[in-house]
C-alpha cells in the first residue's frame, strides 16, 4: 500500500457512504448516509472537504446533472466511486481483517 | 425554493462566488435548509445553516491562503510583481510623470495635513482644555476692538462675581513686553509675560521644576520672582538643574528663580520666555489708569455651556462700571468668550484655509491629470489585455496584474512624496512661521505617514479599478474588436477629464493672477515715510525711581546718537514703524457748534520725539513737526483724522482737549500706514512724547547714502557711555518694507508655484488624451487621408474637438474662479476680487497651454502615412 492512498477514518466512511448509496448519489445522500449509519453529526465544511480530497486522489469523481433545473441555476453534482476508490476500499478491509484476526485473541481474553 | 438565512447566503456569496463547484455547494445547503425547516424548525435550521455556512467559507478561505502561498513559493506572485515591473519599464516616460505627478500631490497633502494636524486636530495641552476661553471686553460701537482690560476693571470684575479663580489676565506683547537680561553673557532682550495671580491656576497647569507663581507673589515688595520657560531654562542657561533659588537680572531688579515649566507650556505665545508677576509692571511701561486697556482676558467656565452666564453676568458688572466711571467706561459693556482653541488658530485659519484650498485644487488637477493618463494608457493596452484573455489567461491574475502595476505607481509615488513634503518642510515652516506666524512642520509623525499612506494606497487602488473592471467581465472579443476605440466609454471620459483639468488650472491661475497683483499693488505702496538709508535701532531704557532719570536717559541717547559722524538726522517713537501700538487714548475735539465731541483715534495715538518727522522724511500736508521750543504740548495730525474731523476747514486752528489742557494742532501729515502696509490709512495722532516716561524706545537715523558703518559706531558710542544698555534690535527701514510684504509675497509665490504645475499638469494631461485619441483613430484618417482629405482639414478637425473642451473648461474655470476671489478677498490688497488682468490673463495662459498641447498631437495626425497603417490594419 503507497502512502498516496492511505486512507484516513472520515475518508473510508465517505467512500463508503458513495458505495452504500449506490452509482450516482449527491452530497447530501453521503451526508444523510453518514450521519444514520454513523450517529454522527457531519461538519459540511468537512464533508464537501474530504470529497474534494478524494477526488485529487482519484477515488471519487463526479458528473452535473443536466436534468435538474430546480435548483435555481444552483448544479448538483453525482458523484460515483472509481475504480481505484473500489481497490482501496478492498486493501483497507484486508489490512483492517489481518489485524482484526490478530486482535481477536486478546479481546477475547479481556471480555 | 426558500430563502436561506441572510448572514450565511452574504458569507457564501463573498466567499464562493466562482465556479460550478462552488455553486453546487451553496445549491446543496440550500436545499438541506429547505428540508430541516420543515423536520426541525425553523430556529434550529437557522442555526445549523449559518454554521454549516461558516465551517465551508472558512475552509475555502484556507484553500485559497494555501494556494496562494504555493504560488508564492512556485514564485507566480514575483513573476507577477516582475511583470508590473517590466510593463511598467517599458512606458517608463508615462510612468515616471505619474509617479512625478502623484508625489507632488502627496508632498502637498502631507504638509498641508500635517498644518491643519497642528492647527486644529491636536489636543491643546492644557488640562480640559475645553473649559478655557479667551474673554475680551469690548465697547459697543468698535468692531476692531482688541478686547483688552485694564487691571482695574478686570480687578473689579473678579471681585463683583467672585471669580478670584477663575478669570486671569496677562500682558505679553513680543515688540514691548520685553525685559533686559544682564549678567548672563552680553545682554539681551527677554520675550516677557506678566501675569496676575489666578494666571497658572486658570491654566491648570503645575511647574516642571519648583512652582508657578501665585496670590502670594502679585504683591508689590514680594514680587521680585520669576518663572522660566523650558526653553529659555535649556538655551539661555544651559538647563541648570540648581537653578532654582538662584537669582536673574532683568531690567535691572534682581529676580529669584522659583520654577522651570514644562516645554509644552506655551501660554500666551511660543515666544514667552519668562512669566513675572503682573505687579512689576510699572507706570513708566503702561500707565495704570481705568481707560487704558492692555491686558489680555482668559478664563475657565465650569463647563463649555456655561460660558453664555459668564458672559452675561460680566456685562451686567461692565455696565455698573460704565455708571460708575463715567470717563473711561462709558459704553464698555461688552463682554466676548472665544474658545481658546478658536482664538489660537484665528489669526492663520484664513491661511490655512487658502492652504488647503490651493492643495485641494492642485489635488484635483493631480487626480484629473493621472487618470487620464493612466486611462488613456489601459485603452491601448486593451489589445495586449484581449490577446492574453483569449489564449487562456486567468482574468483573476490580469486583475491582479493591473492593480499591482498602479499600486506600484502609487507606492512609489507616496514614498516620493513623503521625502518631498521632509525635505520641504524645513522651508516651509520657516516661511509660514514668519509670515502667517504659524509653524507647519513635517514631524516623522505616525499620523502623517499613515494618512500619505491612506492617500496613496486609495488612489493606487482606485487607479487600477478601473482598467481592471474593464476587463472583468467583458468576453475577449469585445476588447479585440474595440481595441482602437477603446474600452465602453472612455473617450467620454477622457474628455471630461480634460474640461476638469482645465477649470481647475484656471481657476488656481486666476488666483495666482489675483495675488500677483495685490503683491505688486502692496509693493507699490507709497509707505508716507523714506525708506533708503535709514535704520531703526530698538532700545529698552533701564526703570529708574522716578520718571525723570528715564526722560534724562533718554535724550541722552539721542543726543550720543546724533553726535556720531554720519548720522544726519535722529528720531525717536515709542512704537515701532508699521506694527500699530498707538494708545488708545480718547481726546475731546471742540464741535462745530461749539460744544466738546469725543473722538478715539482709530489707529491711536503715537508718542514720538522731534525729529521723528525729519528723519523718516514724513511729508506736511500743511503746518510743521513739533518741536522742543513749543510752548506746552503740541500735536500733528494725519490727513485722514484732518478730513474726516475737519472736512474743509485749517485744521491749524484746531486743538485737542486733554486732562484739562489744549493741545494746538501744529501740522497734518499724509499718512505713515502705521498699522501695515496693508491696512490702509487709519485716524492717528502724534504726540510729543518729550513728556512721557516710556521704556520702549525706537530710534530712527538717518545716515549719509551708503554709510553703512555708522550704525556699529552709534552702537560704540552708546555702549562708551552706557555700557549695560542692550540694543535689543537694529534693522533698516527698507528692510521692514520687506517684512511687511513678507506675507503676500509669500502667498503670491505659493499660489504661483501652485499654477503653474496645475497648468503643467493640464498641458500634459490634454497631450495624452489628445494624442491617445489621434493614435486611436490611425485607421480611419489613414482612409480619409488616402481618399484625398486635405492634411489642414485632420488638423482642423483634431484641434477643434480638443480646442472645444479647453475653451469650456476655461469658462467653467474662471467662473468659479470668481467665487474664489471673494472668499480670498480679505486676503487681497488695491485689487478688486474680479480684476479683469487677472481672470484674462488665466484664461489667456490656459488656452495658450491647451493650443499647443493639443496641436503637437494633431500635427502628427496629419503626417501619418495611410499605406503603412492600412497595411498594419
Amino acid at each position: 500500500m503507497t502512502s498516496r492512498s492511505a486512507l484516513g477514518e472520515f475518508e473510508q466512511l465517505v467512500l463508503l457512504a458513495v458505495l452504500a448509496k449506490g452509482n450516482a448519489c449527491s452530497a447530501i445522500d453521503v451526508a444523510t448516509e453518514l450521519e444514520t449509519r454513523a450517529s454522527r453529526s457531519v461538519s459540511r465544511g468537512a464533508l464537501y472537504a474530504t470529497l474534494e480530497r478524494l477526488e485529487n486522489k482519484g477515488l471519487v469523481e463526479w458528473q452535473i446533472d443536466a436534468t435538474d433545473v430546480a435548483r435555481s441555476g444552483h448544479p448538483r453534482r453525482h458523484f460515483t466511486i472509481t475504480a481505484d476508490g473500489v481497490r482501496i476500499l478492498r486493501e483497507t478491509r484486508e489490512t483492517l481483517n489481518s489485524f482484526w484476526t490478530a486482535a481477536e485473541s486478546f479481546l477475547e481474553e479481556g471480555r | 425554493m426558500i430563502q436561506t438565512p441572510l448572514p450565511g447566503r452574504w458569507l457564501l456569496a463573498a466567499i464562493m462566488p466562482g465556479d460550478e463547484v462552488e455553486q453546487s455547494i451553496v445549491g446543496d445547503l440550500a436545499e438541506e435548509y429547505a428540508v430541516r425547516v420543515r423536520t426541525d424548525g425553523a430556529r434550529r435550521a437557522w442555526t445549523w445553516y449559518n454554521r454549516q455556512a461558516m465551517g465551508v467559507a472558512w475552509r475555502q478561505v484556507a484553500k485559497d491562503m494555501w494556494r496562494s502561498a504555493e504560488e508564492l513559493r512556485r514564485g507566480v506572485v514575483m513573476q507577477d510583481v516582475r511583470f508590473a515591473w517590466r510593463a511598467l519599464r517599458a512606458h517608463a516616460g508615462v510612468h515616471s510623470m505619474v509617479v512625478t505627478v502623484i508625489a507632488v500631490g502627496v508632498a502637498g497633502t502631507a504638509l498641508a495635513f500635517s498644518m491643519v494636524d497642528q492647527a486644529l486636530l491636536k489636543a491643546l495641552p492644557y488640562p480640559e482644555a475645553g473649559e478655557l476661553f479667551v474673554f475680551r471686553h469690548l465697547s459697543l460701537e468698535a468692531s476692531s476692538d482688541a478686547g483688552q482690560f485694564s487691571p482695574m476693571d478686570a480687578q473689579d470684575l473678579r471681585e463683583s462675581l467672585a471669580w478670584e479663580r477663575s478669570l486671569s489676565t496677562y500682558w505679553f506683547d513680543p515688540t514691548s513686553s520685553l525685559a533686559t537680561l544682564t549678567g548672563e553673557g552680553p545682554p539681551k532682550g527677554v520675550a516677557t509675560a506678566f501675569v496676575d495671580q489666578a494666571f497658572f491656576g486658570v491654566m491648570g497647569t503645575e511647574a516642571a521644576l519648583g512652582r508657578t507663581l501665585g496670590e502670594a507673589d502679585n504683591v508689590s515688595g514680594r514680587d521680585a520672582v520669576v518663572v522660566l520657560s523650558h526653553d529659555f531654562w535649556s538655551q539661555e542657561l544651559r538647563a541648570d538643574p540648581g537653578i532654582l533659588g538662584q537669582s536673574l537680572r532683568l531690567d535691572g531688579g534682581l529676580l529669584e528663580v522659583v520654577g522651570v515649566m514644562p516645554p509644552s507650556f506655551q501660554f500666551p505665545a511660543p515666544e514667552a520666555q519668562v512669566w513675572l508677576p503682573a505687579s512689576l509692571v510699572t507706570e513708566d511701561m503702561v500707565p495704570n489708569r481705568r481707560g487704558v486697556r492692555y491686558r489680555e482676558g482668559i478664563i475657565r467656565v465650569p463647563s463649555p455651556s456655561t460660558a453664555g452666564e459668564a458672559r452675561v453676568a460680566a456685562e451686567g458688572v461692565f455696565a455698573r462700571l460704565a455708571e460708575a466711571y463715567p470717563d473711561s467706561n462709558e459704553g464698555w459693556t461688552r463682554a466676548e468668550l472665544v474658545p481658546l482653541r478658536e482664538a489660537l488658530v484665528g489669526g492663520f485659519r484664513m491661511g490655512i484655509l487658502f492652504l488647503m484650498g490651493v492643495t485641494g485644487l492642485l489635488l484635483m488637477v493631480v487626480a484629473a491629470s493621472v487618470g487620464g493618463l493612466l486611462t488613456a494608457r489601459a485603452a491601448s493596452r486593451t489589445r495586449e489585455m484581449a490577446i492574453r484573455l483569449s489564449i487562456g489567461a486567468d482574468r483573476a491574475r490580469l486583475t491582479r496584474q493591473l492593480l499591482g502595476e498602479s499600486v506600484l505607481l502609487a507606492s512609489a509615488g507616496g514614498i516620493l512624496g513623503l521625502g518631498l513634503a521632509f525635505l520641504a518642510s524645513g522651508a516651509v515652516s520657516r516661511f509660514t512661521s514668519e509670515t502667517l506666524g504659524f509653524a507647519a512642520s513635517v514631524t516623522p509623525d505616525l499620523r502623517v505617514a499613515a494618512f500619505t499612506a491612506l492617500v496613496s494606497l486609495t488612489t493606487g487602488v482606485l487607479l487600477g479599478l478601473v482598467p481592471a473592471w474593464a476587463i472583468r467581465k467583458a468576453p475577449p472579443s469585445a476588447f479585440l474588436g474595440g481595441a482602437r476605440q477603446g474600452v465602453g466609454g472612455t473617450r467620454r471620459g477622457l474628455r471630461t477629464l480634460v474640461l476638469a483639468e482645465t477649470a481647475l488650472a484656471a481657476i488656481l491661475l486666476a488666483g495666482t493672477g489675483l495675488m500677483t497683483r495685490s503683491f505688486i499693488a502692496l509693493v507699490d505702496t507709497d509707505p508716507g515715510f523714506d525708506t533708503e538709508d535709514v535704520w531703526s535701532l530698538r532700545f529698552r531704557l533701564p526703570v529708574g525711581d522716578d520718571g525723570q532719570q528715564l526722560l534724562r536717559d533718554r535724550q541722552r541717547l539721542m543726543d550720543i546718537a546724533s553726535d556720531v559722524p554720519g548720522v544726519l538726522s535722529v528720531g525717536g517713537s515709542k512704537t515701532p514703524l508699521l506694527e500699530g501700538g498707538g494708545e488708545p487714548y480718547t481726546f475731546g475735539v471742540p464741535g462745530p457748534s461749539g460744544d466738546v465731541v469725543e473722538i478715539t483715534p482709530e489707529s491711536g495715538t503715537y508718542l514720538v520725539l522731534p525729529g521723528f518727522f525729519e528723519t523718516l522724511g514724513a511729508r506736511f500736508v500743511t503746518g510743521r513737526p513739533f518741536t522742543d521750543d513749543d510752548p506746552g504740548l503740541t500735536v500733528v495730525v494725519n490727513q485722514t483724522l484732518a478730513e474726516s474731523l475737519w472736512p474743509g476747514e485749517d485744521p491749524l486752528t484746531k486743538h485737542f482737549v486733554m486732562a484739562g489742557g489744549e493741545w494746538p494742532v501744529m501740522g497734518v501729515i499724509e499718512s505713515l500706514h502705521d498699522d501695515g502696509l496693508a491696512a490702509g490709512s487709519m485716524a492717528a495722532v502724534y504726540v510729543d512724547a518729550a513728556r512721557f516716561p516710556r521704556s520702549s524706545l525706537f530710534m530712527f537715523l538717518r545716515t549719509a547714502p551708503g554709510a553703512q558703518d555708522v550704525i556699529p559706531a552709534v552702537q560704540q558710542a552708546i555702549w562708551a557711555e552706557y555700557p549695560d544698555q542692550v540694543i535689543l534690535e537694529t534693522k533698516a527701514v527698507s528692510g521692514l518694507i520687506d517684512e511687511a510684504v513678507a506675507r503676500p509675497r509669500w502667498l503670491a509665490r505659493v499660489i504661483g508655484v501652485f499654477g503653474a504645475l496645475a497648468v503643467v499638469l493640464a498641458a500634459l494631461g490634454v497631450y495624452g488624451v489628445v494624442s491617445q485619441s489621434v493614435s486611436n483613430r490611425r485607421g480611419e484618417i489613414a482612409v480619409r487621408i488616402a481618399l484625398g482629405a486635405s492634411p489642414d482639414r485632420v488638423l482642423r478637425e483634431h484641434l477643434s474637438s480638443g480646442l472645444l473642451m479647453i475653451g469650456m473648461g476655461t469658462a467653467i474655470g474662471l467662473l468659479a474662479a470668481l467665487g474664489l476671489g471673494q472668499a480670498i478677498s480679505s486676503l487681497l490688497f488695491g485689487v478688486a476680487p474680479t480684476d479683469f488682468v487677472a481672470f484674462g490673463g488665466a484664461g489667456l495662459v490656459v488656452l495658450a497651454c491647451g493650443f499647443v498641447a493639443s496641436l503637437v498631437p494633431a500635427m502628427r495626425a496629419t503626417r501619418i502615412d495611410p499605406v503603412h497603417i492600412i497595411r498594419e490594419e
